[in-house]
């Protein structure tokens, strides 16, 4: 069973990723995100650096800022561990 | 209490309520929170723990370790306060239940009713929600909290905690649960947000 250990670092850094990408295809600036999220503005850069780990929670209050389904942030982000697995 | 004032004791609960929940979310210990504070670790769990005074000084402090001005933190506090009172209520009552409380929760119909807003704060209720759908699907595939422990690679009391919501779930929980129940994450999500 060792593929149930799942790593934090691992988990954060493939959320980061799918985070900035779908970000940046929305078009909004972290700054925007921030507000809307009522973070502190360095927030969003360190969870897309993958430097600070979500709560599901913030998982979902992203996808509402973003206005996306809530399901999509958290399908990429699992389809991106695979990927990495796989490779 | 009349016309929504809350006393001192609940003023400083909210604060610290307030704080747990923006330093979790930040997902930062409270070692590192210490840290920045210039503090020893047990100085600032007493702080949030309720058993050190809440100083106006420690609020800016707070403000500066957070990395914002000191007007958002204090705005977040007043967001807090300005939820119905009995908000305040049900998660200090959530807050002192006993460890079995998840399980309880599950065998009550009631559970499957909506909480309305005006009892639980959006958030709590959604972290509720998280906690019964992660015990319920559990319970659902027969796997008992020693052995998900087990699979998970954490003690008892972890599983424990989680299910009763003196441990927020992240992220990597969700998903490590998902996979030890052999749940699709999606699915297991879905259900969360259908609740």
């Amino acid at each position: 069973m060792k593929n149930t250990q799942l790593g934090r670092r691992v988990v954060a850094g493939a959320f980061g990723a799918t985070l900035r990408a779908i970000r940046l295809e929305h078009g909004m600036s972290q700054d925007t995100l921030a507000d809307r999220c009522d973070f502190d503005r360095t927030y969003p850069s360190l969870l897309e650096r993958g430097l600070r780990h979500p709560t599901l929670w913030m998982v979902l209050r992203l996808a509402h800022a973003l206005d996306m389904e809530p399901t999509r942030l958290v399908i990429e982000t699992v389809e991106r561990l695979r990927r990495e697995a796989e490779s | 209490m009349s016309d929504g004032m809350l006393d001192r004791e609940q003023m400083d609960r909210a604060i610290r309520t307030v704080l747990k929940a923006t330093r979790e979310d930040l997902d930062i210990t409270q070692k590192e929170f210490a840290r920045r504070l210039g503090w020893t670790q047990s100085q600032f769990g007493d702080l949030e723990a309720g058993r050190r005074v809440i100083r106006a000084a420690d609020l800016f402090l707070i403000a500066q370790a957070l990395d914002v001005v000191p007007n958002a933190w204090i705005r977040r506090i007043e967001r807090w306060v300005a939820q119905p009172l009995d908000a305040t209520a049900h998660l200090s009552a959530m807050q002192t239940s006993s460890p079995n409380q998840a399980d309880s929760f599950l065998q009550l119909p009631s559970v499957a009713e909506p909480v309305t807003k005006s009892a639980v704060t959006e958030r709590e209720r959604l972290e509720r929600t998280i906690r019964i759908v992660l015990c319920a699907s559990r319970m659902h595939s027969e796997v008992s909290p020693g052995k998900l422990a087990e699979t998970l690679g954490w003690t008892r009391a972890q599983v424990s905690s989680l299910e009763t919501g003196r441990r927020r779930a992240m992220l990597t929980d969700f998903l490590m649960i998902a996979k030890a129940l052999n749940i699709d994450p999606i699915a297991l999500l879905q259900r969360v947000l259908r609740w």
